[in-house]
């Protein structure tokens, strides 16, 4: 079996191991968030290496001298300026199930991607963290640095749901405690949005001094819309009810679903924020290098602009 | 057109199945969570009006497809009521009219044919010995002889073979009455050898021959011993254990009847009892042909004393003797005469099964070709 195979989104949707996956997906991807990690002093521990003239001694550990009678520099993993935060929209719409794999919906989707960013963020050494924002209060973990921190991380999106709207203005000042600090936020929703409230969070969050990547995870029917016959269409988040007939209301749904993803690119584009959309019935290591690689592209564009 | 089966069309109530459906989709329409609405266009309206009709073609298509369907299991005839311009039909005369009898009552060009089976000319065969149901053979001219040639019978007011039903012809028939003339059969001669100590069997024979002829069939049946029946003799009938080469000359033609008192032949079964076991055996010796009874023939045994063995013995025994047999008694066909001697018979009929095949073929062909360019417009 191939570690693509083994990826696939099917085979996530029965496991559901964030570590794992987060795992098996970053020793597959060669691509960071940004410049590698380095190692120095500070809190958390990572290695021991040899003690060489010149090293600071108060880097030495005594009690493994005591123990062993050999001098070894105790080293941490030195905290890096950047804080990476993974913002997931936690609103009910982002249950939408996949049609084609089982037990498999867009918040799962999104809950792994956030899993690997996380893990990359670990590895680099950088301050990472989640936020959900949704219905019920604010959840998520603040940022920090560590294996033991990508653990509360994965436990924490483990047991995260979604459900009910969008957060109204006021209830995001969970979001603006947490972000006081700049950073580096990767934003992953379905970008379904009554006006312009979530271009307008990118805007705010841009304005804040932090980078935004955003991602938008859309199942391949919400393309598509290759439902057909009468249908009545429930929308998860108002609950509101439309009966029509679906095959005759393709045409139009796929017209109305570009010309507001084109005017959602414009908008979150008026702020510096470039939005990379892919399915949630890609492979999760190619939709996450996927994503980085867009990433990579719009800095690149940016620094030669 | 008329129909053969008219309940048939009560097939047509299946055009209200696509009715039907249509009504039960009416109230049929499925539920789906999506993330948003927003998208759907708001003047699309569910497709459940009659003004909605998706492909009428092709509905009207369907429709026409189960009407020529039901009209083809429904039988399709038509009907000719106009009688053929050509005259020259054929006359069919009873084998109990004398040829020239109806000869004289046609005078017109009609084919005379007797009413007999395989319908032999009356120029080229001489009346069949055995006249055969009158019903039945009406019914086989009427089936073999072209549909459009008036058909005209001759045949004496009493007919002595009819049955109990009129027969259904498929045309009218022209009914000519003419006097029976009674054919009488020749007086036969049956030799019966047996052995002297069998006289009770000799009894039994005598009874025999009185219950031909009290049945009408003219046979005299001589009793001899082996010793005394004559080489030449045509058509014995042998109880004796005594071997009939010795006494009969087995180049000369003709049959002998025995029982099991000879040793059994190997032939073919000519006639079975009533357990389908076999009864008369038929074998050839010499230039004579043999018919030997499974069982022995004796005064004391069941088969020779019941009812049925005259008739056996008779029909073992005469067939091949009589040429040709005695007519029926005319006194016993009073009784049963027709009272009518024109046949009411409907018009004949075509089946238009192959016509009505073809359109149902060509509707069917014509359907799946426009559901294929409507799918395929739904594709793109």
């Amino acid at each position: 079996m191939t570690r693509g195979a083994f990826l696939d989104a099917t085979a996530l949707a029965r496991t559901h191991n964030l570590s794992l996956l987060a795992r098996l997906v970053i020793e597959g991807s060669l691509h960071g968030l940004h410049r590698s990690r380095q190692l120095g002093a500070g809190m958390e521990f990572n290695q021991y290496r040899s003690y060489e003239p010149g090293d600071d001694p108060r880097q030495l550990d005594w009690k493994l001298y005591a123990r062993s009678d050999k001098l070894f520099i105790r080293q941490s993993e030195r905290e890096s300026h950047v804080a990476v935060r993974v913002v997931l929209d936690t609103s009910a719409s982002m249950q939408q199930p996949s049609d084609q794999i089982d037990n498999w919906t867009r918040f799962d989707c999104a809950r792994h991607v956030a899993a690997c960013i996380c893990a990359i963020s670990q590895r680099q050494g950088d301050r990472f963290g989640w936020l959900g924002l949704g219905a019920e209060q604010p959840a998520g973990v603040p940022t920090r640095v560590g294996q033991r921190h990508l653990d509360r991380c994965l436990v924490a999106l483990e047991s995260a749901r979604a459900s009910g709207p969008w957060p109204a203005e006021s209830a995001l000042d969970a979001l603006w405690d947490s972000v006081s600090e700049p950073g580096l936020i990767v934003l992953i929703s379905d970008f379904y949005q009554q006006g312009e409230e979530i271009v307008d969070l990118a805007g705010k969050l841009r304005a804040a001094g932090n980078e935004v990547l955003a991602l938008q995870l859309v199942t391949r029917r919400e393309v598509s819309f290759d439902y057909d016959g009468n249908a009545e269409f429930v929308d998860r988040e108002s609950g509101q009810r439309l009966q029509t007939h679906a095959g005759g209301a393709r045409a139009g749904y796929r017209r109305n679903f570009e010309r507001a993803h084109n005017a959602l690119r414009a908008g979150l584009a008026r702020h510096g924020v470039v939005i990379h959309r892919n399915s949630i019935e890609r492979p999760l290591d190619q939709l996450v290098m996927a994503f980085l690689a867009a990433r990579d592209r719009a800095v690149s564009a940016a620094e030669v602009r | 057109m008329s129909l053969g089966y008219p309940l048939a069309l009560l097939g047509l109530v299946g055009l209200l199945a696509p009715l039907v459906i249509h009504l039960l989709q009416r109230g049929h329409q499925t539920t789906i969570e999506i993330s948003t609405t927003q998208f759907v266009p708001v003047e699309q309206r569910p497709e459940w009006r009659w003004s909605r009709l998706r492909e009428p073609l092709l509905w009207a298509l369907r429709s026409m497809l189960v009407v020529a369907a039901v009209i083809l299991l429904a039988e399709p005839l038509t009907r000719s009521d106009t009688q053929p311009e050509d005259t020259a039909g054929y006359t069919l005369v009873s084998t109990q009219v004398d040829a020239d009898t109806a000869a004289a009552l046609v005078n017109d060009t009609s084919t005379l044919l007797w009413l007999a089976p395989d319908l032999p000319s009356l120029e080229t065969a001489p009346p069949p010995w055995r006249p055969g149901q009158l019903w039945g053979l009406l019914w086989h001219a009427d089936q073999t002889l072209p549909a459009d040639k008036p058909l005209r019978v001759i045949a004496p007011a009493r007919s002595g073979e009819v049955d109990a039903v009129r027969p259904v012809l498929g045309r009218s028939i022209e009914w000519m009455d003419a006097p029976a003339t009674k054919i009488r059969a020749p007086t036969l001669s049956l030799t019966v050898v047996h052995d002297e100590d069998r006289a009770a069997n000799a009894a039994r024979i005598t009874l025999v021959e009185q219950a031909w002829q009290v049945a009408g069939l003219d046979v005299t049946l001589q009793q001899t011993t082996p010793a005394n029946v004559s080489p030449q003799a045509r058509s014995v009938v042998w109880l004796s254990s005594t071997p009939w080469s010795e006494s009969l000359a087995m180049d000369a033609p003709g049959l002998i009847v025995t029982d099991a008192q000879q040793s059994p032949r190997t032939g073919r079964v000519l006639f079975r009892d009533g357990r389908r076991r076999p009864a008369v055996i038929e074998s050839i010796d010499g230039a004579r042909t043999v018919r030997q009874f499974t069982y022995k023939l004796d005064a004391n045994s069941r088969a020779f004393n019941s009812p049925e063995f005259a008739l056996l013995l008779a029909q073992t025994a005469l067939p091949a003797l009589m040429a040709p047999p005695p007519d029926l008694p005319l006194d016993a066909a009073t009784r049963i005469a027709p009272t009518t001697q024109n046949v009411d018979t409907p018009a004949p009929t075509r089946t238009r099964a192959p016509v009505w095949i073809n359109i149902v073929l060509l509707l069917a062909a014509l359907e799946r070709l426009v559901a294929a360019l409507y799918a395929r417009r739904a594709a793109t």
